[in-house]
């Protein structure tokens, strides 16, 4: 463990005794395409039915327990993750929709895609056949 | 625009708000930065159990070796496949190879050590050498 992870274990230590949860932001990753935007989620330990995944007035919000079980009949020997909630937001971008919004969790990755409004999806144009005139 | 809430809300509070961050996702992501997993460790008398953080990985993707009382775990974290035409607006999360050694506190049974994978957490159980086991002594009376 490097010294800043063990400052931020002391640090977190300290955020136990003054909350009953502690809440951790997981890492993420935000990517457009043509037809959307995906947000991927590192969200180890997390099952498929464990995690919430809400639209709001065009808030986008993740939660789910941050789940650590300590082995039946072992003590903690060292610890650099300890659990509580994941829980982190992301705002809506106009142009996607948040209606056909879709999320898979594999592996503690979770991905969520939203798809563009259909308006805002690139549209290919037909060109009409040489010498015909548009209507 | 789309962007982490919270970075919106960082930009107020300017750089220290900035570095606090930084340090929050260097250690969420599990020393990302250092491509290194973080680890819990458990045990008892009779074994070790490792837990490590990979989400993402795929279980064919994970590497354990354990040679002269060592523990290594390798693991290959793939980046989101993007097409040509995509971009990545925002990147916080640890892709390439991870490397964990972990010197351990006995000898163990190398055929006996077994390894889950599950959910993103890796929990490797290493059995000890029988022989190593603290035996009690039991004093008889004279």
């Amino acid at each position: 463990m490097t010294t800043t992870q063990a400052k931020n274990v002391a640090k977190n230590e300290v955020c136990e005794s003054a909350q009953a949860e502690r809440v951790f932001r997981p890492a993420a990753d935000l990517y457009e395409t043509l037809e959307g935007y995906g947000v991927v989620l590192n969200i180890p330990g997390v099952g498929q039915n464990d995690v919430n995944v809400t639209v709001e007035r065009g808030i986008l919000s993740v939660q789910a327990p941050y789940k650590v079980d300590v082995p039946e009949g072992s003590r903690i020997l060292h610890r650099e993750f300890v659990g509580g909630s994941f829980q982190r937001s992301f705002r809506i971008p106009d142009d996607a929709g948040s209606d056909a919004i879709r999320a898979n969790l594999q592996n503690g990755q979770l991905t969520i895609v939203l798809p563009k409004k259909a308006e805002s999806r690139p549209r290919r144009i037909s060109l009409n056949a040489e010498g015909e005139a548009p209507v | 625009m789309f962007w982490p809430m919270i970075d919106v809300l960082n930009q107020e509070f300017g750089d220290l708000g900035r570095i606090a961050e930084e340090l929050q996702s260097r250690f969420y992501s599990g020393g990302a930065k250092e491509a290194e997993p973080a680890l819990n460790v458990y045990g008892n008398e009779h074994e070790l159990v490792v837990s490590a953080e990979l989400p993402g990985a795929k279980p064919d993707d994970i590497k354990i070796s354990v040679a002269d009382k060592v523990l290594t775990l390798e693991a290959e974290l793939k980046a989101v496949d993007l097409g040509e035409e995509d971009v990545f607006l925002h990147r916080e999360r640890t892709y390439g190879s991870v490397k964990r050694s972990l010197r351990l506190p006995f000898g163990v049974r190398d055929n006996d050590v077994k390894a889950a994978y599950r959910d993103g957490i890796l929990s490797i159980t290493l059995p000890r050498v029988e022989e190593e086991k603290p035996h009690v002594i039991k004093v008889e009376a004279s």
